[in-house]
């Protein structure tokens, strides 16, 4: 026997006898012949421990504890920690490492109740710096507790740290206000309250308009309208509560408040072509359409002079039907039509002018329109003669010629047009192959000379608007598609196009949709496209590629960050291109918007299945899945196409198991009972015969009865 | 014309018969069998899965059984069927069911035997499992303390055999008969009737295996058979069973709550509804499930 093992021997007596002391000093022998012997060192800890010692306790643990986790075992470090703690609790480094290392192993719960406990340490000791740093580092771990991120606010209140207080408190209504839950920003203000009482400083004024904005969101602008009165008491020139006032009011419909309120801010600064147009929406809002018209006119060159064309839209707009006679509102709208390459819009506008000339010369005489950057659209008007029926002729080309044969391609260029327009045109609108090809004929027609004898601008807008129509209904929005051919058929009376769409809407043709859409990623691909590009010089290629970034750009400079709406049916569109790279950057934009979250999520890891990046695919899946307001129809489909996702990866395992968290919830979905009893038999895990009561064949002699 | 015809079903969805095609993975059941294959992958020794009658405990046997492919694991299955069993008796059967082809009559040769084939196993790489369904049989000391002697036959630092407990809730107090046995519980879980929501998922998961295209059950009835059946699966397919056949004689294409409520009165279930019981009393609500289920039997 060694010399070690006697000692075990001796200790284990002594152990027996109840004499702790001996136990001790043979386990220190123990550990002073072999120092890498934990477990009789953790032993010895135990027994400083039962002995009362605590500080030789504590420094035994910790060696051991500092074994474990340089050696990786962080759970056995994390046992050893919680023995310490079990012998001092008053020792703030030792929650502090717990934490930490729960941290490390992902166990964040656990790491959060050793930083509550240390919280509630330094609180009853006074500390209040100290619990302040505990709190941040609280945040940092779990940044989406309202709870933690209130308490913090509230210790920096308490530590008269105001300004950090309120730079909190204004994150978190940031965080809240776009989910517009109305007992989450009562809560928030019940804190801020009762526990913050600096309310009334300056430095707490942006969390008052935050807070105002907050309950402005939630449907209750009379509250925000309160809240912002008493911040502007005391400081009538804060700007940020001004703009919530106006907003408020507008809310309430009391728009000669929303209008004096954008005249307090023109006071401020005259130049902020943001309050302007406030300004002029309030008017338009409380009926002064005139006023509205003269103010925007004022400010018009300053958006066109920063592509921003599009935001004055609405109220153009708005203006052209209250006033459709007037021509600077029209010519104002041709020109921001012009602007957001909305062609379409615009042959409508100069359709229903009874002297197209003017407007038209005015567009092209429009130096502000000129100086920005052009879209492809843009491009086409501007670069062209005006007007007219030869014009027309070649405008109503470019929405009709597909690039569905180089003839018809070089047909075009021959006559004068601009091949990148033409196609751009064409991946915009997403044109039906088959429309097109009528549509061609038609265009080919006209270009010989061949004119019919009708009105030239209805032939354009037959065109133009059933390739609206057509866009419309590949983008899934039937009624108004089916609006747009009703109105088409009602005013020409016969329009073959527009009759077959509007069968197909009636029919809610899927799967026309889908070859549709394969057609057109087929024809707008681009690299290694197959079908028409494949006779397509390389030359012509790049150019359709340059065209196709410019037009993405042109694209980017005209739709705001915030425009959430475009942004996602933009990804949609390049998703069905093909371009899924583009698609992704859109969804990315739009992952922002709570309404739209999840559909971005899910398109964005359709989109990562199809580039075969199934990783970030499951990654883009299951942050949708853990996303906290989801719905269940959207968990399920969420499922679903996780389920597809492994089946394309081959993990059938993973598949199945998706597939059957849909099956649980709604066995009904879809094709999810195929799918399961597929890959159950392709792992070989049914028995069709289900006479077998486990399904295995094995199992008759697996299972006895006794 | 069966009523699975009737309904369009390929087959008859709520059948009490244990049956793969129909394993439903519901949460808890993912969640325990997800820990006993832990308890079994690392060699805990003993691992225990208890939970009131019908509550699907043989059904997640075999389902963990199918779990333990041959390859990797020497397992069976053992299902009490009476109480007298003796210890003998019972070793003897673990050891044939292991491979043990001529089992010695003399105890300690035939703990040698299965120690040996045990180590066979371990060398070939695979681990012994051995699953006991209603364990609660296993009434005596003696027995219980046979099984801690097999959970003690091991090699330095690893267990040769595990060995998974599938019992009424009476387990624990067969456990108790050997104090150390019972602490040598490494896992345990507990099985319990389902939720309104579970029972909705349930049903529906039954009639698509079954071949349904559509829900054959109105929204309003699952809560009912919920209500009548206290969430208790074995209870819910007898009800359902009965409502479907019910449905077909009314020439019914989907079965209301006018029709459970019939079967419900049928079986007397009327009076007292099952989720009431459960929510008064738990030792109770065993009791009478257990009525219930004897009553069901009879009338079937």
């Amino acid at each position: 026997m060694s010399k070690k093992e006697k000692l075990l021997a001796a200790a284990q007596k002594n152990l027996l006898k109840g004499q702790i002391g001996k136990a001790i000093k043979d386990y220190e022998k123990i550990v002073a012949i072999d120092a890498n012997d934990i477990r009789n060192r953790q032993k010895l800890a135990e027994l400083y421990s039962r002995d009362k010692m605590a500080e030789m306790a504590l420094a035994t643990y910790e060696s051991v504890a500092k074994h474990y986790e340089d050696n990786g075992f962080f759970l056995k470090a994390l046992a050893v920690y919680k023995q310490m703690q079990k012998v001092d609790a008053s020792k703030p480094e030792l929650y502090q490492r717990l934490a930490e290392i729960n941290v490390k192993q992902g166990l964040v719960g656990n790491a959060l109740t050793e930083y509550h406990n240390l919280l509630k340490l330094y609180r009853s000791q006074g500390e209040t710096d100290e619990a302040l740093k505990i709190l941040d580092q609280m945040k940092e771990l779990d940044p989406d507790n309202l709870n933690i991120s209130l308490q913090v606010a509230e210790a920096y209140s308490q530590a008269q740290q105001t300004e950090k207080a309120a730079d909190c408190l204004v994150e978190i209504l940031q965080r809240i206000t776009p989910v517009a839950d109305l007992q989450a920003v009562e809560n928030v203000q019940k804190v801020i309250l009762s526990k913050c009482p600096a309310t009334d400083c300056p430095e707490f004024n942006p969390v008052m308009v935050e807070l105002a904005r907050a309950f402005l969101a939630c449907g209750q602008a009379d509250r925000s309208v309160e809240l912002l009165q008493s911040v502007l008491e005391n400081d009538s020139q804060n700007t940020e509560a001004l703009l919530s006032l106006a907003k408020s009011y507008r809310s309430l419909a009391d728009h000669s408040k929303e209008i004096s309120t954008f005249g307090s801010l023109l006071e401020l600064d005259a130049d902020n072509l943001n309050w302007h147009k406030g300004y002029a929406c309030a008017l338009l809002a409380d009926g002064q359409t005139e006023q509205a018209l003269g103010e925007l006119e004022k400010l018009k060159e300053g958006f066109f002079a920063e592509g921003r064309a599009a935001d004055l839209k609405e109220s153009y707009e708005t203006i052209a039907e209250q006033l459709p006679e007037n021509e600077k509102a029209v010519v104002s709208l041709q020109a921001i039509y012009e602007q957001t390459g909305e062609g379409g819009k615009l042959f409508d506008l100069m359709s229903t002018q009874p002297d197209e000339a003017p407007a038209t010369e005015s567009i092209a005489e429009d130096e502000t329109a000129d100086s920005v950057e052009p879209t492809s659209f843009g491009e086409l008007d501007l670069e062209d003669e005006p007007t007219t029926a030869p014009d027309n002729l070649e405008q109503s080309s470019s929405f009709e010629v597909e690039a569905d044969s180089p003839v018809e391609v070089e047909a075009a260029q021959e006559s004068g047009l601009e091949f990148d327009e033409l196609d751009l045109d064409g991946i915009e609108f997403g044109l039906d192959t088959e429309c097109s090809d009528d549509a061609s004929t038609s265009a080919d027609t006209l270009l010989d000379g061949d004119l019919p004898e009708s009105p030239v601008e209805v032939a354009i807008d037959a065109a133009g608007e059933v390739e609206e129509a057509e866009f419309y209904f590949q983008q899934g929005l039937l009624t108004e598609a089916a609006q747009k051919c009703q109105a088409l058929i009602d005013r020409l009376g016969d329009c073959p196009q527009a009759k077959q769409l509007l069968d197909r809407i009636g029919k809610n043709d899927v799967t026309g949709l889908d070859a549709g859409q394969d057609k057109k990623v087929v024809a707008t691909a681009p690299s290694g496209a197959k079908g028409p590009l494949q006779g397509l010089e390389d030359r012509e290629r790049s150019r359709l590629d340059g065209s196709l970034s410019d037009f993405k750009k042109g694209l980017e400079n005209q739709v705001s960050a915030e425009d959430f709406e475009t942004h996602y049916n933009l990804g949609i569109a390049y998703k069905e291109m093909g371009l899924l790279d583009d698609a992704i950057e859109q969804f990315d934009k739009v992952m922002a918007d709570p309404q739209r979250r999840i559909d971005c999520l899910t398109l964005k890891g359709a989109c990562l299945v199809q580039k075969e990046a199934f990783e970030d695919a499951v990654s883009a899946f299951k942050e949708g899945l853990a996303y906290d307001a989801l719905k269940d129809g959207e968990r399920i489909s969420l499922y679903y196409e996780l389920g597809l996702l492994y089946m394309e990866w081959k993990q059938p395992l993973e598949a199945l198991d998706s597939f059957q968290c849909v099956a649980d919830a709604d066995p009904f979905f879809r094709n999810v009972d195929d799918q399961i009893r597929q890959l159950r038999k392709e792992l070989g895990l049914d028995d069709d015969s289900g006479g077998n009561p486990s399904g295995n064949g094995s199992d008759k002699n697996r299972v006895s009865y006794i | 014309m069966s009523y699975a015809e009737h309904y369009g079903l390929e087959r008859e969805p709520f059948s009490n018969a244990p049956d793969a095609r129909f394993y439903f993975n519901s949460e808890q059941h993912r969640q325990s069998l997800q820990r006993l294959m832990y308890a079994v992958d690392s060699n805990k020794g003993l691992a225990v899965l208890i939970g009131g009658i019908g509550t699907g405990k043989t059904t997640l046997a075999r389902r963990m059984l199918d779990c333990l492919p041959e390859d990797r694991y020497e397992s069976s299955l053992l299902v009490m069927v009476h109480s007298g069993i003796t210890p003998e008796w019972i070793l003897t059967r673990i050891a044939m069911q292991f491979g043990v082809e001529e089992p010695a009559s003399d105890k300690l040769s035939l703990l040698k035997q299965l120690y040996d084939r045990l180590l066979q196993i371990e060398e070939s790489g695979r681990r012994a499992v051995v699953l006991i369904d209603e364990a609660q049989m296993l009434q005596t000391r003696d027995l219980m303390e046979e099984f801690r002697g097999l959970l003690n036959l091991e090699i330095p630092s690893k267990k040769l055999l595990n060995i998974v407990f599938f019992g009424l809730p009476e387990v624990e107090d067969c456990l108790r008969l050997d104090e150390p046995l019972a602490q040598r519980v490494a896992v345990k879980y507990q099985l319990h009737s389902f939720t309104v929501e579970t029972t909705t998922s349930y049903i529906n998961h039954r009639l698509k295996i079954a071949g349904a295209d559509r829900n054959v059950f109105a929204a309003d009835a699952i809560p009912a058979i919920h209500r009548f059946t206290g969430g208790v699966p074995r209870l819910i397919n007898t009800i359902c069973d009965n409502c479907l056949f019910e449905g077909f004689m009314r020439k019914m294409e989907q079965v209301d709550v006018s029709v459970v409520n019939s079967v419900a009165g049928d079986f007397g279930l009327l009076k007292e509804p099952l989720t009431d019981v459960a929510q008064s009393e738990n030792h109770s609500d065993l009791t009478e499930i257990e009525n219930l289920l004897d009553s069901l039997e009879h009338k079937i």
